[in-house]
């Protein structure tokens, strides 16, 4: 036997959960979920994989092999959008499933994406797929507690506590060796879980840096748990009261708190439903100019304006197509006004996160879940630049359609006009890239920060009560 | 020089004084009870010995164990000393042998099963026990591990909390039996308890914690009544 009193406690500490059984089966039942858990995220994963492969692939046939033709059907032809999926997302698919992950860019219409619910787009509304992220979130603190919850009260309640400390044995020598034995199999098993996922996501868009901030993350979280449970278990003078607190700790940290502070953050900001985002964008446009009335002054001053600059007095003089520039201005409009829909929403969500981050200290399951989201491409953060840069490929594939309209279009044939289909094939469809990390920087630090206290504050608490006998 | 000495040592608790100005000395081969009623402060004194009293205590005097002082240097002293505690500390997952070989690797003391043999044979532990689960022990079979743990530990000086706590008859009369032998063979034994008979038959020194004080008592067993008994649990010598 090893003579490292620390070493000598956890083992002894495993020797327990081996011939008490319920420790071990409880470690039994954790991997099973994990198994079970990466296994569904790896299929739920492919599903997406597949979908995007096969829609983008599609929609790239049908794009190219457009017949010639009026240039402004093509832009209602439409052209479907795939978000780029990190392999991470099997341990943490986020807002995935909410937020979708195809978007259809139309011309005079913001992408299908944009007006998505705030509880949606914080991912804290509902209770999603189980996911290897979920397992080290949640069941791996219930199941800490579980094992960990009588690991001093029981030595309180037989005297062993009393004998060891009446024979010498220091006290952080018995929580350290404790929290080891919690620690070391969860932290295994994170482990096993991070090597298997870097072999999966190897070669992937900024792999290790995701990689290493989100096992960073789970490691520290983990230490917290353990720590906490050793602090309740010292703390307490009966098993069962351990065990209580612990549990009642478990439910606000990884139920109450993320759920109320999503539901108060979207009280607090509350974000409209799509349709009512739409009906206000219509009313402005209205109020804007209406391309169709002959006496909107709007379009009548734009009118001008052009006579002017091309010095004509009829729009069938002008040496271009006027009704190309009547869409490029149209579209111009449309954009504005919903690009600014957009803004109003997209800070309702900043506000609902920036809500949610001031009180992330109460949870650290949520700032983990933050940590999880970001890591794996699937936050708010990720997804807004994603909407940004699909946002930036419709209007730059609209204005190039209107362009041709104006140019090759000769307006006093322009319903019958077919354009060549190399102009499509040549159209500035720029790829969607997934963003850099640090879009989500603010997510990942405050996130951190909350998990670095969330591990020292029990040690603390600790140092207060370990010298009680 | 002496295993234990408590010189003029006093613990209070806020504005009450649990132990006020108390004297004491253990030598080797000598074994001291102090009896005393619930709540006089035994076990305030025991913790205080082991250097685990509480923070808010205010203590006054010294403890030395073998001269050095347990307020400076606690974790040298309970090293120096083995402390049987009143409930019978040991772990149900692990056999007799089991427990013994932990114990003494957290004190880094390395034994041989065979002595850690010799030693359960000494306390009379049944040895189709020994590679049992304690879980399955009597109260009187545990303490013979504590006590058995308390020997290989070769320590020179023995705390006890009311060793015979909770012992049948037969089982009480062996613990006894082991506390002099101890005794004998050299050991300096602090009894904390109860039991004034047993008390009566194994020690030397006989004192009574009443009031905060600690005194000596003379007791013939032959003449001990209730109404006396009652007197001396009072503080009435």
């Amino acid at each position: 036997m090893t003579h490292n009193p620390v070493i000598a406690i956890m083992r002894n500490e495993w020797l327990r959960y081996w011939r008490t059984r319920i420790p071990f089966l409880l470690m039994i039942i954790l991997v099973t979920l994990w198994m079970i858990a990466t296994f569904a995220a790896h299929l739920h994963w492919q599903d997406h994989a597949r979908a995007v492969a096969t829609v983008s692939q599609k929609s790239q046939q049908d794009w190219q092999s457009q017949p010639d033709r009026h240039p402004h059907r093509v832009s209602h032809y439409g052209d479907f959008v795939a978000k780029p999926i990190h392999p991470l997302s099997v341990i943490e698919p986020g807002i995935l499933d909410q937020s979708g992950h195809l978007v259809y860019l139309e011309a005079h219409r913001l992408n299908s994406a944009n007006f998505n619910p705030a509880t949606e787009a914080t991912s804290l509304g509902r209770f999603p797929l189980i996911t290897p992220a979920m397992i080290v979130q949640w069941w791996m603190p219930l199941c800490l507690i579980m094992i960990g919850y009588a690991s001093i009260t029981s030595e309180k309640t037989t005297g062993t506590l009393a004998y060891l400390r009446g024979n010498g044995t220091n006290a952080w020598h018995i929580a350290l060796g404790k929290w080891l034995a919690l620690c070391i199999p969860l932290l295994l098993l994170v482990l096993i879980q991070a090597t298997l996922t870097l072999v999966w996501i190897w070669g992937s868009d900024q792999a290790l840096v995701r990689l290493f901030t989100l096992l960073i993350a789970q490691i520290i979280y983990i230490a917290g748990w353990c720590w906490l449970v050793i602090l309740v278990s010292w703390q307490s003078k009966q098993a069962h009261g351990a065990l209580l607190t612990l549990l009642l700790l478990w439910v606000c940290i990884c139920i109450i708190v993320p759920k109320g502070l999503a539901n108060a953050a979207q009280i607090a900001y509350p974000t409209q439903p799509r349709s009512e985002a739409e009906y206000h964008a219509e009313e402005k446009l209205k109020s804007i100019g209406d391309s169709h009335n002959p006496d909107d002054p709007h379009f009548a001053a734009f009118k001008a304006n052009l006579l002017k600059q091309y010095g004509v007095d009829s729009t069938e003089d002008m040496p271009v197509n006027y009704n190309g520039l009547l869409m490029q201005e149209g579209e111009r409009l449309t954009t504005q006004v919903y690009r600014e829909q957009q803004a109003q929403h997209q800070a309702q969500l900043q506000k609902q996160n920036a809500s949610i981050r001031a009180w992330l200290w109460l949870s650290p399951a949520l700032a983990m879940q933050y940590i999880h989201m970001a890591s794996s491409g699937n936050d708010l953060a990720h997804h807004l630049a994603f909407l940004a840069q699909a946002e930036d490929r419709r209007y730059q594939l609209i204005q190039y359609l209107n362009q041709i309209h104006t140019e090759k279009v000769h307006q006093h044939d322009d319903k019958n006009t077919r354009v060549s289909a190399d102009f499509w094939k040549n159209a500035p469809r720029p790829a969607i890239h997934l963003s850099h990390l640090s879009v989500s920087k603010v997510a990942i630090i405050s996130g951190l920060l909350v998990l670095l206290a969330w591990v020292l504050a029990p040690l603390w608490l600790l140092s207060r009560v370990i010298k009680r006998l | 020089m002496s295993l234990l000495t408590i010189k003029q040592f006093s613990c209070a608790f806020a504005d009450k004084k649990v132990l006020n100005a108390i004297n004491l000395t253990v030598e080797s081969g000598q074994v001291v009870a102090i009896l005393g009623s619930n709540g006089t402060g035994k076990s305030t004194l025991l913790k205080c010995i082991l250097g685990l009293n509480d923070k808010s205590a205010q203590l006054d005097g010294e403890i030395e164990i073998f001269g050095h002082p347990v307020q400076n240097q606690a974790l040298f002293a309970r090293h120096q000393l083995a402390y049987v505690p009143e409930q019978a500390a040991v772990y149900g997952h692990l056999s007799a042998i089991e427990n013994i070989n932990y114990f003494l690797s957290l004190a880094d003391i390395k034994i041989s099963n065979n002595v850690v043999a010799t030693h359960l044979s000494q306390v009379g532990l049944n040895q189709q026990a020994w590679h049992k689960p304690c879980a399955d022990y009597s109260k009187g079979m545990k303490q013979k591990v504590m006590l058995a743990l308390a020997l290989a530990k070769q320590a020179k000086l023995l705390l006890m909390d009311e060793p015979n706590s909770g012992l049948d008859p037969q089982a009480t009369e062996e613990l006894n039996q082991l506390i002099v032998q101890c005794k004998n063979d050299g050991l300096g034994v602090l009894v904390v308890t109860h039991d004034i008979l047993s008390a009566i038959a194994f020690s030397d020194q006989l004192l009574m914690l009443s009031n905060g004080l600690l005194t000596p008592v003379t007791l013939d067993p032959t003449r001990l009544t209730i109404d006396r008994l009652t007197h001396l649990y009072q503080g009435v010598a």
